[in-house]
């Protein structure tokens, strides 16, 4: 440290003096009054200056760099925790705090303070929601290297307008949600745009990190066919589609085996299944709609004119409330199940969570009746080894002869022979006389 | 440093004083890092489930007032496995220079804190090599056990198991990731790094820049460790390897809370910790919940 350094650091400002002048002004006590014991009541000198001079503690400063950005969070916070003169009507809101006690126990929190700020702004962008959304549910968030999407989805209600069915599915497929997200509680929710079946088949290629900007660009290859939106829609889908899990006998399917649907007994609620049976994975079931390697949940629809249409290949839905214990090469299920609370703590009512280990940050906790699904991560599957990109597609091979001629000329399995070189000019130069006229 | 800001700091100052006092005051309990995880995380996502956080909570303070710490434990982090969880805390322990971490860990069925094995230079290269999730049982063998060891009383022959990789992965993650902000931690005249009582916390402005940030180890860099070797005084930014220098370049990503009030840091590489420092205030910790695998593929992700 320098001289001029540590003369900074005595001349920083603290309440409308410096330590240097502070004592500076006592020595200069010291040499004008000459005490003799000036070592022993050093410290009375220096309050006899500090006595001399009163000061007051400045005003505050109007505008600290924090400020702005601090109050504007607080004035469109606050705005949340207004009540409504009169109810408005809207679509049913998720009952954020009550599902928060099932994440804790999942080891997901995103504090008190911001779940309950959450659960109102959840609330508030219900009542403003409405062309027939059923309900909205909470999905989760998704870390970005700028800031967190917070993720809810309600039930699309038609299909979207101008759909190419051999490009997209629409709310029969994987387009069966429309999702929402925000950076904040206090900021608005944005409707995310459907999914396309590239969009799912790159994003599953690519490991990209997301940004934070939902317009910002996807440098990657093999090129990926939108903005960040579009790569988060499909991040989603996937997770969606893998790590929705309920209690097996919540969900069964319809009458034409093709949706999924709440399941019903006569009492109206399906026997809820013990904490012990719930640390099974086979008592666990997918209850949304797989998505298989074309990027679909449902088969292609059959072109109307060609004759013997064959599908490609890994066509046709991928499976419908698969259970959890039947899936997983090399390991024998992608879920660990524990009890929470378990060892002494363990009741016959507790909870059962279920971890994914297949996509990290996944969870699904279920208890009686009650259960939920959670995801907080950055959107990437758990690989295996490190990540290769993908080859570049095969060179083009070399102009050869057409088939036809090759046939005229050439005898079948024999190459075709060089022709001898030109060695007069095709095109002579014409002559000089010429071109003058 | 970590969730422990307040109890571990004041820690680490006693053990700077040791050599002064013949009698260092008594260990203060140090449970309040565990509320710290409920009330500060909120950014990051993540938290201890009830039962997590009073196991441990009684755990920390058992094994502290057992081995006569002088400086409390702090919560360190939760390493996810796929049976069970590692929940791991740490003490600093006085040592000449720098002061050196002691880790502890136990698992989420067993909340019996122990000491992690010190590595030898075999099993670190062993453990560097194991690759996939952590299974969650520290004994399970990750090598095939030596062919002499019969089933005898003792039976405990040593052998590479998952508590030496843990060990080895916990030490490489917080020696990439265990950062502080610059100036609450200083060298003294003695060239001892020891906390700065008077740390104030960062501005707005200085919070939320990388620049604010520095590595919470052992000088490596050389303008480091000159800076540290010289005689005299030395700035407190200049003590310590700065973030900025990690590779790659967007290894790291700092953030201000929806609030503004405070901010907060993530590691790309180490996906899972997460630092946070509350502006105009000597408050900070960091805390790393992940499966301890790196991402490796950063590269195709930034």
């Amino acid at each position: 440290m320098s001289f001029e350094e540590a003369k900074q650091i005595l001349q920083m400002e603290d309440n409308g003096s410096t330590l240097y002048d502070h004592l500076a002004s006592v020595l200069l006590k010291v040499i004008t009054e000459k005490p003799s014991d000036a070592v022993t009541s050093f410290e009375n000198l220096s309050v006899g200056c500090k006595e001399e001079k009163v000061t007051l503690p400045p005003a505050p400063e109007d505008s600290s760099a924090a400020t702005g950005p601090v109050l504007d969070w607080a004035s469109s916070t606050a705005a949340l925790f207004v009540k409504p003169d009169e109810a408005p009507d809207g679509v049913p809101a998720p009952d954020l705090m009550k599902d928060a006690t099932l994440y804790k126990w999942a080891g997901v929190s995103f504090g008190d303070t911001e779940t309950y700020m959450l659960n109102l702004s959840l609330k508030k962008f219900c009542e403003s929601l409405d062309g027939g959304y059923e309900a909205v549910k909470f999905w989760g968030k998704i870390i970005t290297r700028d800031g967190d999407y917070f993720v809810c989805y309600g039930k699309t209600p038609e299909d979207p307008e101008e759909m190419d069915a051999t490009k997209m599915e629409g709310k029969d497929g994987a387009n069966k949600y429309t999702y929402f997200v925000t950076k904040s509680p206090s900021a608005p929710w944005v409707a995310l745009p459907n999914v396309t079946m590239a969009q799912i088949v790159t994003a599953g290629k690519i490991r990209r990190l997301l940004t934070g900007d939902l317009e910002a660009a996807v440098p990657s290859f093999p090129p990926f066919p939108g903005v960040e939106k579009n790569l988060l829609r499909a991040m989603i889908a996937q997770i969606t589609a893998d790590t929705a899990i309920a209690p097996s006998g919540t969900f069964e399917a319809d009458e034409d085996g093709a949706n999924i649907i709440p399941a019903a007994n006569e009492d109206g609620a399906p026997e809820p299944k013990t904490c012990e049976e719930l640390l099974e994975a086979g008592n666990w079931q997918h209850y949304e709609l797989r998505i298989n390697t074309l990027g679909r949940c449902t088969a292609l629809p059959e072109p109307e004119d060609a004759e013997d249409y064959e599908p490609p290949e890994g066509d046709g839905p991928a499976g419908l409330l698969e259970s959890c214990g039947d899936e997983g090469e090399g390991y024998t299920t992608g879920w660990s199940f524990r009890p929470c609370p378990g060892g002494q703590g363990m009741t016959s009512t507790s909870c059962a969570k279920g971890v994914s280990l297949d996509w990290p940050g996944a969870y699904a906790v279920g208890g009686g009746n009650d259960f939920v699904n959670i995801y907080v991560g950055n959107g990437l599957k758990y690989a295996e080894s490190t990540y290769t990109p993908p080859l570049p597609s095969a060179i083009i091979g070399e102009w050869s002869v057409p088939e036809e001629e090759a046939d005229a000329e050439v005898e079948p399995g024999t190459f075709p022979i060089e022709a001898k070189d030109v060695t007069t000019d095709p095109t002579p130069p014409a002559e000089e006389g010429e071109e003058d006229e | 440093m970590k969730l422990a800001s307040l109890g571990a700091l004041k820690a680490l100052n006693l053990c700077a004083s040791d050599r002064s006092y013949p009698h260092p005051p008594l260990p203060s309990l140090c449970a309040q890092d565990i509320s710290h995880v409920s009330t500060k995380l909120g950014p990051s996502g993540f938290t201890l489930s009830p039962e997590e956080a009073s196991g441990l909570e009684v755990a920390m303070i058992q094994r502290q007032m057992e081995e006569k710490m002088s400086s409390p434990l702090s919560f360190w982090g939760k390493l996810m496995g796929d049976e069970q969880d590692y929940l791991v805390a740490y003490a600093l322990a006085p040592a000449f220079g720098f002061p050196t971490k002691k880790f502890y860990f136990c698992t989420t069925s067993n909340f019996t804190l122990k000491q992690m094995p010190e590595l030898s230079e075999e099993y670190a290269g062993k453990a560097a090599a194991v690759t996939g999730r952590f299974k969650g049982d520290p004994s399970f063998p990750l090598e095939e056990p030596p062919e002499e060891s019969p089933d005898d009383e003792e039976g405990t022959t040593e052998s590479f198991r998952e508590i030496h990789r843990l060990s080895y992965t916990v030490g490489l993650i917080d020696h990439d990731v265990s950062i502080v902000p610059v100036g609450s931690f200083i060298a003294d005249a003695a060239k001892q790094i020891i906390k700065n009582k008077s740390f104030e916390g960062l501005s707005y402005g200085a919070a939320g820049a990388l620049r604010s940030y520095v590595h919470f180890r052992k000088a490596e860099s050389p303008i480091a460790i000159a800076s540290v070797e010289k005689p005299g005084l030395s700035r407190p930014g200049d003590i310590f390897d700065s973030i900025t220098d990690d590779k790659p370049a967007g290894a790291w990503s700092v953030n201000y809370s929806s609030s503004n009030t405070s901010s907060y840091l993530r590691s790309m590489y180490w996906p899972g910790y997460f630092f946070f420092q509350t502006v105009g205030k000597p408050e900070y910790g960091g805390v790393y919940f992940g499966n301890g695998i790196p991402n490796k593929d950063l590269a195709f992700g930034l």
